[in-house]
């Protein structure tokens, strides 16, 4: 999607070429490719505009103006007396013992699956090509494992209230069963991008698979893991306000309900709860991150840009960061024990906390009705009529994730260059405000849902797939413009000054340095953002915003399973394309990050 | 009771295993004993004597629990055990949560009803209902100024209707739609506002050109001047049908499912107390409800292909 952004400044001067020196020749050697690439976006970007309904016209009718202003006028003050802030501490704990045990039950589960993916423990592959068989496991085990996690959490949520009834059960299934498609399927990848030598050898010299796993493959990257699990739980618990809708309990319960009553200065309590709450986990994510920098800092980077591109705020870790870090001290990047007994009490103390509704299980009835509901679920609905309007929702969540991460990135580039721009000026007064009040709302497009953006953005614009783009255009600005600005930050700045010593003004001059000195990482970020966007927009439809969740959530409502069934096929290939094209591009385009 | 309970619960944990006919009266035997100790649990529910109900969330949850909460209490005179109201947030999980028996009586409307004895292989059971549900009727609406006279003029617009599981909301609209020609699914593009009173507003916006809902709510939100008359028309009213009602679940004792008719069958308009409760259910009187009166909307949601697969 940058493309169009970052190939801009090449074709202007060879369109407009203003006093060329006659021994330069300023023609592009990739021009045409580059105008290809562009207009090919350009075109995309259009086509998908027309898919999503774009039309920002809505947003300034005088109805839609009226109707917000109803609903945000009353926003300030938010509601603070004490009850209400004690039923929102109470919805805070359930939040975070939620995400907390979703993500520590996910973390055993997947372990085990994870080490039965990787190809580094194979015995039948040293030195050769892996046995059929073992090829074959390993291969059906990554198909279940991208099932689970192509299915967002809102929907396995819907289908444990079948199985348990309300509560908080039925949200804990949810995220802890996409959690276990994620990790085990990082987990498996952070294995596999430590050093092979070592694991190699030992499997070579006859040691025992267990043993070797203990003392070479999982020490080489505990930290890396670690890292990895803590930041999942810091994402469980922004996704777990989308819970509400099962009755999970928790802040996406009481944002739920308040949202429908129009209660604004409630809303915009629980919003703040919810961003001090994102914030602090954050806060605590990183700093016992910090204490587990990877060891090595090239395997690490490619998934981190990855979780960057998902809203995590991970500092980045350079090269000579990471270098002063030996590999095998293993001791001295473990927390200390203090910290690590403080986390085991917290992690319990969630276990306590939750509902476990254990009656709901137990109950003889429960076995039967999951049962019943598994089955309802095969054969898939084939249906012509069905699949017909499928495929037209299909074709408009990607056109509603394409349109969102193409505009956030336009707009994410301009605000980040700005920034970049007035930053080299020499930062004023009025430049600081700016650039504080930037990132303020960095934080809060960031820590808010997509999900309940859409919700918010109902109110001003209407039911439909408009709506849908607008919110991952907003959530996705928050997230690209601080990455970008970061990787601008980060890029050398020797041509940028030899530029500016030739006199090119400072305005125009990073554009030709920075700008494209970064180009490959930018369009990396806004590929990953892609993919992170289109699992967003499948669940869209679920308030009205659009996609193939409307079509979901009425076959939900309607207990028709075998209808939900073959939406389900369609989200997940959907987002297993998504995976793919986005893997491919990034290897192809952007081979840098 | 438990009797029953232990039955039901039996019935359901066998059918995970289909065994022959004859064996099974020996796996029922062996399920009965096992289940004991596990049904001592729901005993104890039983003997806490808490009575649970909840309801469809066709409004707002603050407005259901203003409703409900009198309601409750007055029950709770009449059968002599405490009963309390569980807010749900989905029409869906309301059925759900009837069904797998974590409430005991549901306000459901007649498509949530049709779907709960369905799931329940018939088994809860419509009791009473108000006497305007026996006559309920759903409006389309658009805006003053739109072209839209007719349903016929609805081909090729944006339509929105309430919840998926709406029957005022949802599905006798489509059913209507259907009858009147309009095939909804090629000639609409439709949308779900999620409840009555969005549709409204989101009519009134403009940001679709037409959409139907509840007459009842209709009427209250002209009432209470939460719509502007002069933007919104109604261009066309369905026919009636049967509505809500309150359904319980299955397993109730006969004497308890008894009293609760009896409590609901006379509340008096004219005892003040009464009236309120009355007034706040949108009632004059409630009157028995039965299982055939919901044939009509079976029927639809048939025809509609909105039911599952029996």
């Amino acid at each position: 999607m940058t493309c169009t952004v970052a190939m801009k400044p090449n074709s202007k001067p060879n369109s407009k070429p203003d006093t060329p020196p006659a021994s330069v020749s300023l023609r592009d050697p990739d021009r045409a490719g580059r105008v290809w690439v562009s207009s090919g976006v350009l075109l995309l970007l259009l086509v998908s505009l027309a898919g999503s309904q774009f039309n920002p016209a809505v947003l300034f009718a005088p109805d839609s103006l009226s109707s917000a202003a109803d609903f945000f006028d009353t926003f300030w003050p938010p509601r603070t007396d004490v009850d209400f802030l004690q039923r929102l501490f109470e919805a805070s704990v359930v939040t975070v013992s939620i995400a907390t045990v979703a993500t520590v039950l996910a973390m055993i589960v997947a372990t085990p699956l994870a080490i039965a993916i990787t190809s580094r423990l194979s015995l039948s592959a040293r030195g050769r090509a892996m046995k059929t068989p073992a090829r074959l496991a390993r291969g059906s085990l990554r198909g279940v494992l991208l099932f689970l996690r192509s299915v967002p959490e809102l929907i396995w949520a819907l289908l444990f209230v079948g199985v348990t009834g309300l509560g908080a059960t039925a949200g804990i299934m949810g995220l802890l069963i996409t959690n276990i498609g994620i990790l085990a399927k990082n987990y498996a990848e952070i294995i596999e991008s430590g050093e092979a030598a070592v694991t190699g050898h030992l499997l070579d010299n006859g040691n025992g698979r267990c043993k070797t796993l203990l003392h070479a493959t999982v020490p080489q990257c505990l930290p890396e893991l670690l890292s990895y699990s803590i930041y999942r739980w810091e994402c469980t618990l922004r996704t777990s306000v989308v819970l509400g809708f099962v009755g999970a309990g928790g802040l996406g319960q009481e944002l739920l309900i308040s949202i429908r009553q129009l209660a604004s200065p409630e809303v915009f309590s629980i919003i703040l709860v919810f961003v001090l709450l994102v914030c602090l986990a954050d806060a605590i994510s990183n700093s016992l991150r910090r204490q587990l920098r990877p060891a090595t800092a090239g395997s690490a980077a490619e998934w981190n840009v990855a979780l960057r591109a998902e809203g995590a705020d991970i500092a980045v870790h350079t090269e000579a960061a990471a270098g002063n870090r030996g590999r095998g001290k293993l001791r001295t990047v473990l927390p200390r024990w203090g910290q690590l007994c403080l986390v085991l009490v917290a992690v319990l103390a969630c276990f306590q906390a939750v509902d476990w509704q254990l009656e709901q299980w137990l109950r003889p009835s429960s076995f039967a009705r999951s049962r019943e509901f598994i089955q309802g679920f095969f054969p898939p609905d084939l249906s012509a009529g069905l699949w017909r309007r499928l495929l037209g929702d299909a074709l408009e969540t990607l056109s509603m994730a394409f349109a969102g991460t193409a505009l956030a990135s336009l707009v994410a580039i301009a605000l980040s260059y700005l920034l970049f721009t007035v930053n080299l000026r020499g930062a004023g007064l009025f430049m600081r405000f700016f650039a504080s009040t930037l990132h303020l709302l960095q934080i809060v497009l960031r820590s808010v849902p997509e999900l309940v953006w859409a919700m918010l953005l109902i109110i001003v614009a209407g039911i439909g797939p408009f709506t849908g783009t607008l919110a991952l255009f907003l959530a996705s600005v928050g997230v690209l413009s601080r990455l970008y600005s970061e990787c601008l930050d980060n890029q050398d700045e020797a041509p940028l000054e030899n530029l500016l010593a030739n006199g090119s003004p400072l305005a125009l001059a990073p554009m030709w340095s920075t700008l494209m000195q970064a180009r490959s990482q930018l369009i990396s970020y806004s590929l990953y953002r892609w993919e992170h966007n289109l699992r967003a927009a499948t669940l869209m439809g679920i308030v009205g915003a659009g996609g193939v969740g409307q079509e979901l959530y009425l076959r939900l409502s309607v207990f028709q399973f075998d209808k939900v069934a073959a939406c389900v096929v369609v989200i997940v290939v959907l987002v297993a394309l998504a995976d793919n094209i986005s893997h491919f591009l990034r290897h192809r385009y952007a081979p840098t990050v | 009771m438990t009797r029953s309970r232990f039955v039901t619960a039996a019935t359901r944990c066998l059918s995970l295993c289909r065994p022959s006919a004859s064996r099974r009266r020996g796996l029922l035997r062996a399920s009965l004993l096992l289940l004991a100790g596990l049904g001592i649990h729901s005993m104890q529910v039983q003997a806490d004597g808490e009575f649970r109900i909840s309801a469809i969330p066709d409004e707002a949850p603050t407005e259901l629990i203003r409703k409900f909460e009198p309601l409750a209490d007055y029950l709770s005179a009449a059968l002599e055990m405490d009963v309390s109201f569980v807010p749900v947030t989905d029409y869906a999980a309301t059925v759900e949560a009837l069904v797998s028996e974590q409430i005991d009586m549901a306000w459901l409307g007649g498509f949530t009803y049709v779907q709960a004895a369905q799931r329940s292989d018939g088994k809860v059971e419509p009791i009473v209902q108000r006497a305007e549900d026996e006559r309920f009727q759903s409006v389309f609406i658009t805006q003053t100024d739109s072209p839209i006279q007719s349903i016929a003029d609805l081909k090729g617009v944006n339509f929105t209707f309430g919840s998926p599981s709406s029957t005022s909301g949802h599905l006798m609209p489509r059913h209507y739609l259907t009858q009147e020609g309009i095939n909804v699914d090629d000639d609409l593009s439709v949308a779900f506002s999620g409840a009555h009173d969005a549709t409204a507003f989101a009519v009134a916006g403009g940001r679709v050109d037409a959409g139907a809902l509840n007459i009842k709510v209709w009427e209250k939100l002209v009432n209470e001047q939460k719509v502007d008359t002069g933007k919104l028309r109604v261009f066309y009213t369905t026919p009636e049908y049967h509505d809500y009602n309150w359904t319980i679940r299955s397993g109730l004792s006969e004497e308890l499912r008894q009293k609760l008719i009896d409590a609901f069958v006379s509340l008096d308009m004219a005892d003040p107390e009464q009236k309120a409760i009355l007034d706040l259910q949108r009632a004059t009187r409630f009157v028995p409800s039965q299982a055939s009166y919901y044939d009509g909307i079976r029927k639809a949601a048939i025809e509609a292909q909105l039911l599952a697969k029996p």
